[in-house]
Parts: structure tokens; C-alpha cells; sequence
């Protein structure tokens, strides 16, 4: 009970502090009171501090943020501004920036017939605008129970215009993007092509479809337009020339792989892919697989030379045919001689090369092809890529055809890749169609000696000098190169008036900077050639035409006076005439 | 001497109030302008993106050739007119050729 009183007349006391009590009264505050006291002061002077410092901070902070510049205010700005244009799908771009590939705003027209009052009217006056519609397919789209039907997509400006114009309700524009392909034709069995949608395919568009939507930065490609037009023209003017019934080629670097040009003829447009026959579409530079003809004869001699089982000084009889079972194997134009390693390359021997293939033999000749990838998958950016077809098994017939390039069919890249590897001493480095950053030196995988390919440099080049590459000879650029010419599959054998000519060149020859391949298909030859229609009377002549253009395009310095190599290619054919006996015994 | 300090705080807090009201509208104007600025510059990147490939396709080899042929007197340029620079000869001093004059003249068409 009294400690109840005293608890209360303290709070009395505590409650009426600042008003009622007199100081001379705090002076008898002690114990308990002056203990509660000092507590209640404390406690004060702790608050007190916690609030200023809270304060200061608080200024710090203000004059801080007010007075100091720590460059944090550009950051924002520049975030702010960053307001990039998206569209959904990166652009395709040339080596050099130009656009190949691009994606431009666009609208399209859509109707809610729940809207729309009149259909059969809305109908009639829209039949003129939407031409690849009747009036009656408009009219039954826009009398549907649905919410939304397209009546076209990728107005162009004045027809949106038109359609605004005539005021119908329930129509309405759906702003889209749609990809456009400035360099046309030039470029689209590469580029590819997208659906309304922008979903890729074909080409680049299809096959590297994901890596396009996921990113605003252009995708640069090996492709250089101005050599991409001039390899598209002259197989163009060749094609005409030779009325043959397709072309196509590609300029590869010898370095590093990138394909700078790849033209497949006749080619389409890709903004109405739908309207380009089968033909047109397909791509033969890396979809169809040929048989390349004497071409492979560059593999063949590289193969024995490589593995040392031949010297330059070796040579063989051609003077008879080789005949295998059913199979009788000729020269396309006989010397009846002996002849030597090189003259059996430049001249094109078939009779010759097959002795060659068959002193190797077929595990050690598969072996070879194979290290030169032309027997596998090729390892290019595009979904149409042509698998090799390769005999199985592999007998000793195959192995002879294969020699000069019968019974086995590559695709074009593969063959360039290969021919790059031999002229480049023997690095192999993967074919590609995306750009390599300058200094970016492609990882290569030594397929032979380079004594090899110097060697094969040589012989290449004295084919065009002396053998049956003489109508690739651009001069000044040293073209070496190699014709080929076979005859088309038909059913179950080969068809005599049907061929595939082609020819395959690097330039120039003391170090080669570009190997450039062209193919004719079912040519026919002319009065010019009298009558022929071998590689090397109508592949060579393109080749020589495009290294003329291309060379000074990229630089590439004439060099008209390289007397040492011509020199000592001229003595490579003089060994026949000092072993020619000796060897003939041997054999 | 305390209202005068009171009237001095007061004065202080109203001008501050007003500061920081000018400076709120000010950031809120600017912003406005900055969206503006933003909207401008995403309309001139759509109109660069669409002149891009106009460009582009005005710069087709195969018009550019067309043009070239017509308009300008440039041909294809052949191997054989690529020269090393040590090959030009040296430009003949006067004092060698004490007839230059005349020979300037005489060469004239």
C-alpha cells in the first residue's frame, strides 16, 4: 500500500517537473529520484548524439552529392541516352561494312471484322489495293467471328496511304520489320533469306539464325561485294558464252580461309524467294557435290611426291590405255610416250595418273583425301552443305578413278580448302564465310611437307604456262592452276555431251594469296574454242578474267619479270629428256 | 534577439523551400526535354538505319559500273600499268637537255 503512494506521488512530482516544482526543490531530490534522474539525462544526451551524427551524415552526404563531381552524373546521362534502335535482328554486313542483309521497318494490314460494317462494300474497295486477293476471300475474311485477320503484310507507303485514304473503320496498321537485301541476287545463296516473320531460311539467315536475334551488333562476313560481283559476272558471261545450264565459283584466302566470293548461277531474288525455281535456289558451290575431274590430279601428284614414293625425275608410259575389267581408261588427247611426273601433270594424263594412284595404293590414297577433309563434312557456316560421296568400299577400280577425279563428288568449298592447303605448304585451314579479325591467324593442321607444296606450286604454274591451263594465264599474276573436265553421271554411266568443266587456280604462284575456282556446267563449246568445252577452254578464260580484275583490286603487285621461277619450272620439264631411257627400263 | 533568429531561419527555410522547388521543376523540364531528345535521336537513327541500306543498294556493283562506263572516262586498270616506283625514269634536268624548250614546244600536239 505505501509503496504504491510513493510510486504515484513521485509520478506526480516527475509529470509536473518544468511547471509546478520550485528549484529549491530539485535540491532534495536524492536516492532513488536523483538515480532515475541521472538515467533520464543520459539517455537524453545518447539520443541527442545518435541524431546529430545521423544528421552530419546526412550533411556529408548533401554537400557531397551538391558540391563534389565524381563523374557519376555522366554515367547516367549517358545510360539515359541510350536508347538504341532496336530491330530485332542483326544485320548481315560484307567484310567492309556494306549491307548484305538488313531489317527496315514496315507495316501491315489487319482488320477486326467485328468492327468492320460493311464487308461486301470494305471488300470491293480494297480489291484494287490488295491485288493478290479477289474480292471475295477479302470479303469472307472480313464477315469472320474472329478478332483479327491479315489482310496483307509489307504495305508499301502509298498504299498505306491509299488505304487510310479510303476511311473504312475496323482496319488497322500493324507496325512490323521486314528484312530487305539490298545487294539482291549478288549475294543470296550465301545471305539466304528470311520468311515474313523474320525467321531464317536459308544461307547465313538460316544457319546462324539464333546468334541474328540475339544480337544488335552487325555480323560481318568474309564476303567482299566488289569481288563477289566480279566473280558473279564473269560466270555469268561465261555461262552465256557457253550456254551452259548453271555456273558457279569462289575465291577463297589462301591464309586464312575466308571465303571473299561465292557465286552459285542462275541465282534468285531473295526478297520473293517463293517465285525462284528449285534450280535457281539451289546452291552449287556448297550444296552440289560434283566429280571434279583431272582437278584431282593436284591431290594425286602431291600424294606420291609427299610420301616420296615418286620423284619429279619418275615418269610412265602412256602410250596404251589402262584397261580395268569393263573399264577402259584413255588420255583426252594422247601423247603416246613416255612422259614425266610434271609433263604428266601438265598435260593431263590420265593413263599416268592412275599409275601414280596405283603406286600408292588405296589405304595410302585415302588416307591423303581424307587428310585434306575431302572426305568429310565440310566446316562451313551453312545448313546447305553437300556431304561428300565417297565409294564403299573402296576397291581398286575407285582407287584408279579417284586419280582423276571419277567416282568420288566434293562440293566446291572443299575442293578450294584442299587446293589452299597444297599451295600454302600444306596448312589446312577450315573454310569459312565469317570475317577473321586482322592478325587473327586461323589454326591450320599441316597436311603435308612444305617442299610438297612448293613443289606443286611449280607444277601448277607450268601448267598454265605450257600445259592445258593456258587460257587462265593473267599476266603479271602468275596463275597457276589446274584444268578439269568430267563427264556427268547418267543413271548408271557417263554421258559423253554432258560435262562439268571446270578450273582451279591460286595466285600468284611465288605466294599465293587467293585461290579462285570456277565450274561451268553442261557447256557447250563454240567456234572460239573450236568446238570444245573443257575446262580449259571455258573455265580458264573466266579465271584468267576474274584474277585481271581482282588483282589490282586487292593489291596484289604484278610481277611480270619473276625470271627465277619461270627458270627454274622450264628445267622441271627438260628432265624427261635426260632419264627418259634410264627410267623406261626400270619400270 | 531570439525572433530575430527565428525570423532568419524562417527566411532561410522559405528560400531554401523555394530552391529546392525551382530546382524539382527545373529537373522535371529537363526531363522532358530529354525524352524528346531521346525520341529525336531513336527517329534519326530509324531514318540512318533505313538510309544505310538505300546506300547500299545505290552502291550495287553492277550500277556502279553502269555509271562508271557512262559518266566517267576510267577503264579497267591492267597489270601492265602497275609499275614498281624505282622503274620511272628520272625527271630530266634542264641542264641536260639544253633544247628543253624547244622539245616542250615540239611536243605539243
Amino acid at each position: 500500500m505505501i509503496r504504491t503512494f510513493r510510486q504515484r506521488s513521485q509520478h506526480k512530482q516527475w509529470a509536473g517537473l518544468n511547471t509546478e516544482i520550485a528549484p529549491d526543490e530539485l535540491l532534495h531530490v536524492e536516492g532513488a529520484q536523483k538515480q532515475a534522474l541521472e538515467v533520464g539525462r543520459n539517455r537524453l544526451v545518447l539520443t541527442g548524439i545518435i541524431f546529430v551524427l545521423a544528421f552530419s551524415v546526412i550533411g556529408l552526404r548533401l554537400g557531397e552529392l551538391t558540391l563534389s563531381r565524381n563523374g557519376g552524373e555522366e554515367r547516367l546521362a549517358r545510360d539515359a541516352g541510350s536508347s538504341q534502335l532496336e530491330t530485332g535482328r542483326a544485320d548481315i554486313l560484307d567484310r567492309n561494312g556494306i549491307v548484305l542483309a538488313t531489317t527496315l521497318p514496315t507495316v501491315s494490314l489487319y482488320a477486326n471484322p467485328n468492327h468492320v460494317r460493311n464487308p461486301g462494300e470494305a471488300a470491293g474497295q480494297l480489291a484494287d489495293l490488295l491485288t493478290d486477293l479477289s474480292v471475295a476471300e477479302i470479303e469472307e475474311r472480313l464477315s469472320s467471328d474472329k478478332h483479327f485477320v491479315w489482310l496483307k503484310r509489307d504495305l508499301s507507303p502509298r498504299d498505306q496511304y491509299q488505304v487510310n485514304r479510303l476511311g473504312i473503320p475496323g482496319l488497322y496498321f500493324q507496325e512490323e520489320q521486314r528484312r530487305s537485301y539490298p545487294q539482291g541476287r549478288l549475294a543470296a545463296h550465301i545471305v539466304g533469306f528470311a520468311d515474313v516473320d523474320n525467321n531464317g531460311l536459308a544461307g547465313i539467315e538460316l544457319s546462324l539464325d539464333e546468334a541474328l536475334r540475339g544480337s544488335a551488333d552487325p555480323l560481318y562476313l568474309s564476303l567482299d561485294i566488289r569481288i563477289q560481283h566480279i566473280l558473279f559476272e564473269e560466270l555469268a558471261n561465261a555461262m552465256k558464252e557457253f550456254q551452259a545450264i548453271g555456273a558457279s565459283g569462289l575465291v577463297m584466302d589462301a591464309d586464312n580461309g575466308e571465303i571473299v566470293a561465292m557465286a552459285s548461277l542462275p541465282s534468285f531474288d531473295p526478297h520473293h524467294p517463293g517465285g525462284a525455281s528449285r534450280e535457281a535456289r539451289f546452291n552449287r558451290a556448297t550444296l552440289g557435290t560434283y566429280e571434279m575431274g583431272s582437278v584431282f590430279k593436284i591431290f594425286t601428284t602431291a600424294m606420291v611426291l609427299d610420301r616420296g614414293l615418286l620423284t619429279l625425275r619418275d615418269g610412265y608410259d602412256t602410250s596404251d590405255p589402262i584397261r580395268v575389267s569393263r573399264f577402259v581408261i584413255r588420255d583426252f588427247k594422247p601423247k603416246k610416250r613416255w612422259l614425266s611426273i610434271p609433263e604428266i601433270f601438265i598435260y593431263s594424263s590420265n593413263i599416268g595418273t592412275v599409275h601414280m594412284a596405283m603406286a600408292a595404293g588405296t589405304e595410302v590414297q585415302k588416307d591423303f583425301l581424307a587428310s585434306l577433309g575431302l572426305l568429310g563434312r565440310g566446316s562451313i557456316e551453312l545448313a546447305e552443305v553437300g556431304d561428300p560421296l565417297v565409294p564403299s568400299p573402296w576397291r581398286e577400280i575407285n582407287t584408279m578413278t579417284i586419280a582423276y577425279g571419277h567416282g568420288m563428288a566434293v562440293n566446291a568449298v572443299q575442293l578450294a580448302s584442299a587446293v589452299s592447303a597444297v599451295v600454302n605448304d600444306g596448312r589446312l585451314v577450315p573454310a569459312t564465310l565469317l570475317r577473321r579479325e586482322p592478325g587473327d591467324l586461323a589454326q591450320g593442321r599441316q597436311v603435308m611437307k612444305p617442299a610438297t607444296s612448293a613443289t606443286m606450286r611449280r607444277l601448277m604454274r607450268l601448267v598454265v604456262t605450257h600445259g592445258t591451263g593456258r587460257n587462265a594465264d593473267a599476266e603479271g599474276y602468275l596463275v597457276g592452276g589446274k584444268t578439269g573436265t568430267a563427264d556427268k553421271q547418267r543413271g548408271r554411266g557417263y554421258a559423253r555431251d554432258a560435262r562439268i568443266a571446270s578450273f582451279v587456280a591460286a595466285f600468284p604462284m611465288d605466294r599465293p594469296r587467293y585461290v579462285v575456282f570456277a565450274m561451268l556446267d553442261e557447256p557447250k563449246g563454240t567456234k572460239a574454242t573450236y568446238g570444245y568445252a573443257t575446262g580449259g577452254w571455258v573455265a580458264a578464260p573466266a579465271v584468267r578474267k576474274i584474277v585481271q580484275r581482282v588483282g589490282p583490286l586487292m593489291g596484289v603487285e604484278p610481277d611480270f619479270d619473276n625470271f627465277e621461277m619461270e627458270l627454274e619450272n622450264e628445267m622441271l620439264l627438260q628432265v624427261k629428256a635426260e632419264t627418259k631411257g634410264k627410267r623406261l627400263a626400270s619400270n | 534577439m531570439n525572433r530575430l533568429a527565428i525570423l532568419a531561419w524562417l527566411v532561410m527555410g522559405g528560400l531554401l523551400a523555394g530552391f529546392v522547388f525551382y530546382v524539382a521543376d527545373d529537373v522535371g523540364r529537363v526531363q522532358g526535354e530529354l525524352r524528346q531528345v531521346e525520341r529525336e535521336i531513336l527517329k534519326e537513327q530509324r531514318a540512318i538505319h533505313v538510309m544505310a541500306a538505300e546506300w547500299s543498294y545505290l552502291n550495287r556493283p553492277d550500277r556502279l559500273a553502269d555509271l562508271a562506263q557512262r559518266h566517267l572516262d576510267l577503264g579497267p586498270l591492267p597489270a601492265e600499268r602497275i609499275v614498281d616506283i624505282g622503274d620511272l625514269p628520272v625527271r630530266p634536268t634542264v641542264a641536260l637537255l639544253p633544247d628543253a624548250e624547244d622539245l616542250s614546244e615540239g611536243s605539243k600536239p
